[in-house]
């Protein structure tokens, strides 16, 4: 009996352990939500700055928990009463998506949502208007919801569209809810980074890893990233390329030919990553460059998610380098 | 265990840094002073893709060059259309794409030092009125003889030149001999001519046979009356017999990747011993045999008579320009520090007379190319 309990706690113990890291959001109900927005006459909604009564109770917008700080918080994830809560603005080290400080040296560093952005103004240097999305307007850009990027993008209000999404089983990512799609982006797939360095793209063996496609049926629409969930895809919904993405400039949702300079990108980079057809289980950092599965040029693989410190929200610094370039096209160093 | 873990990684770090060190980076385009630098794309390095290449249809909502996003090859510009109309005129012609304005002579002006010669870009130089490389000809070539490599979406001047190896051959009127314009179309990846004593002898004198000479011509202002003056193509002094074509690219084997057989109405080129007298073929010269004139002479100089026991072969650079002449067939303005070459037709007698040739044995009567022609061993 004993010898079978040498081997059943851990088990237990794992089993416990990996839900708790893969699945919902854990803590207590208090750390996110207020019941009557008051405790001991004081208000409770004060995420972000006071917010009044928000959708689903919350204690504060996207921006409240997730910028927990408004911008001076010094962690890329903050614990908020035992709740990991990464933060997309902040001065510390940049997660994979990056950081929305960038936007305060110059709009045209990420997307200029409007609750951190809200200088922007459109036909500036931000990145209005939006051709194809020409709705989303530098007051109304949000984090989620029809005029963002998380949750159901049929749902006008940032806070219902992403509604459940935070509480959802998403031990399998599979696009089908917000909370089970990659990110909380709706319909697309990944590897979230569950590591030691969660939501960070760390090195070639600790990263996220991105859903990409071959030959994909380019049905993306305004608010679907298409068949098969790509990350391309989902930038397709908005950056004007829902007919035919893949031929509208680099291309992406493309391997990598398995000929001339792209054979020695073997070493997965975190400068210039690569999206997966058929994704990993673990975050993996090989490469193999053969025109078919694990070597996918997508959008990310040039491009910040949310900001970056570079132009257009590049990954490197083209002002004085093509180093990214060269990380695919080596034969360019 | 750790150990060997940290070892595997260290080597994935390693490996991703194998091969193609400073290539671009050392070309012409990718150089970081004087590379590409389009006028609209003012936000990328000097020498970055973006100049050449559009990753996306505009910027900040504007297009400039190609419109309704990137032609072939990413190019922000239509890649290629006719003998007038191609991506690499952008900036080697009389578009207004570049920051730099760029300047292209032709082969007799910036090797033979002819002034004269009026051409500064390459648009132009293909759009002569005496003689072009023909473009669309260029393309059927290389797509019959090298379909591995090119294409219909190909421009044909990739057929000579490689655009991300291509180099500086001249800088601040500095000659490199181990710098290179060229890449052969048989081996569009590597450049030709940059590397001395190779196994392919990319260099002039490394194509020579025993007793076969490369005498380099005289630049313009050489003073043929000495032995040491200034010779083609780095216009320094130096004894005659050491212009040797040393540090002159092999024209001869790069040419000859596509005119080692006919094309069209243009006849193949036999520089072999068995050849044109131009070429390897031995002819010894003589006063009623064309007379050669300095530097083929027993001493280099005008001083002396032509060196009839020496077989010299010539470049093809030694009469012909690249890309096109106001002469027929290519050939030169300048040649052997004669100037102001100008004729039509077949008279070819102004061409090879006070150049190279001083004999003038039927000249009243014919022109030389009558009986002179590739293709005929006299």
């Amino acid at each position: 009996m004993k010898r079978s309990l040498i081997y059943i706690v851990p088990i237990i113990f794992s089993i416990v352990f990996c839900s708790q890291v893969k699945a919902a959001i854990s803590g207590n109900c208090v750390n996110c939500h207020t019941i009557h927005n008051s405790q001991d006459g004081s208000d409770m909604a004060t995420y972000g700055g006071t917010s009044g009564e928000n959708p689903c109770l919350t204690r504060g917008g996207c921006v409240g928990c997730h910028a927990y700080g408004a911008g001076s918080g010094t962690y890329n994830v903050e614990n908020i009463g035992g709740s990991e809560v990464p933060q997309v603005w902040h001065t510390g080290t940049d997660l994979a998506a990056g950081n929305f400080k960038y936007l305060a040296d110059a709009d045209n560093r990420g997307h200029n949502v409007f609750a951190i952005n809200q200088e922007g103004d459109e036909g500036g240097g931000s990145m209005f208007p939006l051709p194809g999305c020409e709705d989303i307007t530098a007051t109304n850009f949000s984090c989620a919801g029809k005029y963002g990027c998380h949750g159901d993008r049929n749902v006008t209000d940032e806070t219902v569209a992403m509604k459940g999404a935070h509480h959802a089983d998403d031990s399998t990512i599979d696009g089908r809810t917000t909370g089970t799609s990659y990110r909380f982006l709706k319909g697309v797939l990944g590897l979230e980074n569950n590591g030691d360095n969660p939501w960070q793209n760390k090195n070639p063996i600790d990263h996220n890893e991105y859903q990409g496609l071959i030959a994909p049926p380019n049905d993306a629409s305004a608010t679907s990233p298409g068949t098969g969930g790509s990350i391309s895809g989902f930038c397709a919904e908005c950056h004007d390329y829902h007919d035919d993405w893949t031929e509208s400039g680099h291309p992406t949702d493309h391997s990598l030919p398995n000929d001339d300079e792209y054979t020695s990108y073997t070493t997965y980079s975190i400068i210039a990553p690569v999206a997966r057809v058929i994704l990993p289980e673990t975050p993996s950092g090989t490469v193999a460059p053969t025109g078919t599965n694990d070597d996918i040029v997508m959008c990310l693989s040039c491009h910040g998610a949310h900001a970056t410190n570079h132009y257009k929200l590049m990954r490197w610094d083209n002002l004085n380098n093509w180093s990214g370039c060269s990380v695919c096209h080596k034969s360019k160093q | 265990m750790k150990t060997k873990f940290l070892c595997l990684v260290t080597l994935l770090f390693l490996g991703s840094n194998v091969g193609y060190a400073g290539t671009y980076t050392d070309s012409a385009h990718g150089n970081s002073t004087y590379g590409v630098e389009r006028t609209t794309t003012a936000q990328y390095a000097t020498g970055h893709c973006a100049h050449c290449h559009k990753q996306h249809a505009g910027i900040d909502g504007t297009e400039s060059g190609h419109t309704g996003g990137p032609d072939n090859y990413l190019l922000f510009n239509t890649n290629h259309v006719s003998q007038t109309d191609n991506f690499c005129y952008s900036c080697h012609g009389d578009g207004t794409f570049y920051t730099n304005a760029i300047t292209n002579y032709s082969y007799s002006r910036i090797f033979g030092g002819d002034t004269g010669n009026s051409v500064d870009d390459i648009k132009e130089a293909f759009d002569l009125s005496g003689s072009t490389h023909d473009l669309a000809d260029i393309l059927i070539k290389l797509k019959t003889d090298w379909p591995s490599t090119f294409n219909d979406n190909s421009n044909p001047c990739s057929g000579c030149h490689n655009p991300h190896l291509v180099q500086k051959k001249i800088s601040s009127n500095t000659y490199s001999a181990d710098k290179s314009a060229l890449s052969r179309p048989c081996n569009h990846d590597e450049l030709w001519g940059d590397t001395d004593g190779s196994v392919d002898k990319e260099r002039m004198d490394e194509y020579l046979g025993a007793s076969e000479y490369y005498r380099a011509p005289f630049y313009v202002r050489a003073n043929s009356a000495l032995q040491i003056t200034t010779h083609e193509p780095d216009r320094i002094s130096r004894l005659y017999s050491e212009a040797n074509g040393f540090n002159l690219t092999n024209f001869v084997a790069f040419c000859l990747d596509c005119h080692s057989s006919s094309i069209g109405t243009v006849k193949a080129i036999d520089w072999s011993i068995n050849g044109d007298v131009h070429g390897k073929a031995f002819k010894s010269g003589g006063t009623d045999n064309g007379n050669r004139m300095a530097p083929y002479t027993a001493d280099g100089t005008n001083g002396t008579l032509e060196d009839t026991n020496k077989n010299f072969v010539l470049s093809c650079m030694d009469c012909h320009e690249p890309h096109g002449s106001s002469n027929p067939k290519l050939l030169r303005t300048e040649v052997n520090k004669k100037t102001d070459i100008s004729f039509s037709g077949g008279q070819f007698n102004n061409f090879c007379n006070g150049s190279c040739h001083s004999s003038t044995h039927n000249e009243s009567t014919t022109s030389c190319a009558e009986c002179h022609y590739h293709g005929n061993n006299l």
